[in-house]
């Protein structure tokens, strides 16, 4: 399961989060720090490391695109490889949505942005990739 | 941004800009202070769209707003589409299951479930995946129910996971939930059907045999899939619904599970499945990994293993560390089947063990940890030792704190390296063990190997040794601090006469004296106690008033257990010839017997009676105490 999918630029700055379990723990400010924390911890790992580590037993799986971190927590059921090329999917879905995305689109647009990954993830399961599917509704709701 | 004012894009431009966290918060802190006032003036409802996302974005960067959540609920109220999917998308952010504005959103959902509009519905619905849970369910249920057979096949496929949103919150919460899913496997489009899967590998885990019956159908699905029989806008770079093939196996894997004839009934597919996987590229790798998985789940065959091996090693000599990496957890897979296979890899297994990396480290310990017997269970509880020792995170800790202690209980090629490696883990890991290995490790050292009395002996005295250059060690646990003391009250004496007693009382009244520790203080103090009173009587040589200070000292501690113990012991240490009887040296494993009728104290009970105090009456014969 998806436990949380999180859009961090390189300053720990967060753009997007989603998370799909009731975190009563954390308050808003410490689930920020953590975001940090972890972007923190990919950047600590060089190229010729691998995309994966373990984090606060969560299983994270990360793909950076220019100043942006793509993350993913899930538990330890999940295929990672799976979950490093959904991660890629997601972006080329916003590519074509926004028209080659940028950090300041999903900044901008930051509903449209959770529109297109509340399609593509619910309860924590990948549910929708296809393209056309996911970005559907989206035109509804440009036209009207 | 069109359509957004001055206000929001000179937000979102400060936030860009921002070089600092402390900036950053400055920023928001105002933002905050702004909204407030916004919302109430005049404009705020043609503005509220606005209003709403700025508020998202607070929320994001760590600042609550509760003053705005009833906003966002009225706005779902709204018949434009875009507000009101404004409305539900920030209701779900802020909102939890146990918010009173829930009720308000409800309503508001029951009203979108039965729309004309299938968006309209669907935007509900994905609020429902979101914030519906236990008591909530009943109100939404049957909209729901019946969204799943709506003509939008959109409208279904969110329904679909809004059951199993319920079915996660509350297990009984959807009676027909089986029935539902099945029929969702015969939907005719492909993200419904997907739909009905996520839910499927949930129910199917809880109960595989109510659906091994769904197997053919399930080899049939994928068998489609994988043939390219799927519209081109599934796939993703020519790999056709890859992540659809993954849930599939998945759940295959549950239902074939220690079940021979739903295997068998799998084996051809996921054969074609490995074939076809497309090894030059990671999609086809991330495959090609939940196939191997499959297959180690399911009843055995053989040529499907040696196939699954074969593909293993692919994934072990790829240049692309992330193939690799995996590589290691397909190996751990198919080691639980059949240990041999992981034989012809062991110079990559023992590369990994060495790589910078530590992503790839950990994954290898925990092939090695499967992988452990009797002939290597000394080279991997030390490369687990050096993880140990320098790994911070409390998660990883406690995995190897578990896998060391496990494996060496189940391997420990002697009882000194049993003993030394739990000491080490004690060490190391002490404050996230379970007090069972305490208890284990003292009986091994008080009970003997059932070898000779020396070797035994021999075990006894390493211990204390031991245990008397860890205790005054800054920071040991209490687990170890425990195990530590008792074994000195027992068996110090065994050190002699290179070392006193008297100076094992110093090293134990230091550690008494340095307090801390967590939960388990108490009772290590008790342990600590206990150990002294031991020791003080073989200190024949005097030089002990400072640990019958600290005794006398305890008799007022908080905890309770060494109250009791510092009040026992108090009085012995006044009465040299009486203490011999209570603290016996190396009798630990003596039982102790006591008669019940404790016959010591019949002489004192006959001078009472004849200086006419009341005989005893049970209370049978007791006369029941005035009304």
């Amino acid at each position: 399961m998806i436990k949380f999918l999180i859009l961090v630029n390189k300053q720990g700055q967060t753009r997007l989060a989603r998370y799909y379990e009731d975190r009563m723990d954390l308050t808003a400010d410490e689930r920020t720090s953590q975001e940090a924390d972890i972007v923190r911890k990919c950047l600590m790992r060089g190229e010729q490391q691998c995309s994966f580590l373990e984090y606060k037993g969560y299983r994270i799986v990360y793909r950076r695109y220019a100043s942006l971190f793509f993350i993913v927590g899930t538990d330890e059921d999940e295929n990672e490889l799976a979950i490093l090329e959904f991660i890629h999917q997601l972006v080329e879905t916003m590519d074509r949505y926004f028209e080659s995305v940028c950090e300041l689109d999903i900044m901008s647009q930051l509903d449209k942005a959770h529109f297109i990954v509340d399609e593509m993830v619910v309860n924590g399961c990948i549910l929708e990739t296809n393209k056309n599917l996911v970005l559907a509704p989206l035109a509804v709701l440009d036209k009207s | 941004m069109a359509g957004m004012s001055r206000e929001f894009n000179e937000l979102v431009r400060a936030i860009g800009d921002c070089k600092s966290k402390q900036e950053e918060d400055t920023i928001v802190a105002k933002e905050v202070v702004t909204l407030r006032s916004r919302v109430a003036d005049r404009e705020a409802s043609s503005r509220m769209k606005e209003l709403v996302m700025r508020m998202m974005y607070c929320e994001m960067l760590g600042h609550r707003v509760e003053f705005g959540y009833i906003h966002a609920v009225n706005m779902t109220q709204r018949q434009a589409l875009g507000e009101k999917r404004m409305g539900y998308l920030a209701a779900s952010l802020f909102l939890d299951g146990d918010s009173e504005l829930l009720i308000l959103l409800v309503n508001t959902i029951q009203r979108d479930l039965r729309s004309a509009s299938p968006w309209d519905m669907c935007a509900a619905l994905s609020a429902v995946t979101r914030l519906i849970g236990g008591e909530t369910i009943p109100a939404v249920l049957a909209p729901v129910k019946d969204a799943a057979r709506h003509p939008d096949h959109h409208v279904r496929k969110k329904a679909v996971m809004a059951l199993q949103r319920f079915m996660h919150k509350s297990p009984d919460a959807v009676e027909e939930m089986g029935a539902i899913l099945k029929r969702t496997l015969a939907d005719r489009e492909p993200s419904v059907m997907a739909a009905g899967l996520c839910g499927l590998v949930d129910e199917a885990r809880k109960d595989p045999p109510a659906y091994a019956n769904l197997v053919p159908s399930l080899v049939s699905i994928l068998k489609q899939v994988v043939e390219h029989r799927l519209a081109r806008d599934f796939d993703y770079h020519r790999t056709p619904a890859p992540w659809l093939q993954i849930r599939l196996l998945k759940l295959l894997a549950t239902l074939g599970h220690a079940n021979q004839r739903t295997s068998e009934e799998m084996y051809h597919v996921l054969r074609e499945v490995m074939t076809r996987a497309d090894c030059k590229t990671t999609i086809g790798f991330a495959i090609m990994f939940e196939a191997v998985k499959t297959v180690c789940a399911i009843y055995p065959q053989p040529q499907l293993l040696a196939l699954a091996a074969d593909n293993t090693s692919r994934f072990l000599t790829s240049e692309n560390r992330n193939v690799k990496c995996i590589g290691i957890d397909a190996l751990s897979a198919i080691v639980q089947v059949n240990a041999e296979y992981a034989a012809e890899h062991q110079m990559v297994v023992i590369d990994c063990l060495e790589d910078p990396d530590d992503t790839l480290k950990w994954k290898t310990l925990e092939l090695l940890f499967r992988m452990t017997n009797s002939s290597n269970v000394v080279v991997v509880v030390e490369r687990m030792a050096a993880f140990l020792a320098a790994t911070k995170d409390h998660h990883l800790k406690q995995d190897l704190v578990a896998k060391m202690t496990s494996l060496a209980e189940r391997y420990a090629p002697s009882n000194a390296w049993y003993m030394e490696t739990m000491n080490l883990v004690l060490e190391k890991g002490g404050e996230l063990m379970q007090e069972e290995v305490a208890h284990n490790l003292m009986r091994l050292v008080a009970e003997g190997a059932a070898e000779s009395e020396e070797a035994d002996d021999a075990l006894r005295r390493y211990a204390a040794q031991s245990y008397l250059a860890l205790l005054p060690k800054p920071h040991a646990p209490d687990l170890l601090i425990q195990v530590g003391a008792w074994t000195l009250g027992e068996y110090a004496y065994l050190l002699a006469p290179a070392v006193t007693p008297l100076q094992v009382v110093d090293v134990v009244c230091d550690v008494l004296e340095r307090g801390g520790g967590g939960v388990r203080r108490g009772a290590t103090q008790a342990f600590l106690l206990s150990a002294l009173t031991k020791l003080m009587p073989l200190c024949t040589q005097g030089g002990t008033e400072v640990a019958q200070e600290m005794i006398e000292k305890q008799q007022s501690a908080r905890d309770l257990r060494v109250q009791q113990r510092a009040r026992e012991f108090a009085p012995l240490l006044h009465r040299p010839n009486l203490i011999h009887h209570v603290v016996v040296l190396d009798a630990s494993c003596e039982d102790i017997t006591v008669d019940e009728r404790l016959p010591q104290l019949d002489g004192l009970v006959a001078a009472a009676l004849r200086k006419g105090a009341q005989p005893y009456l049970s209370p049978r014969h007791r006369q029941p105490p005035p009304d």
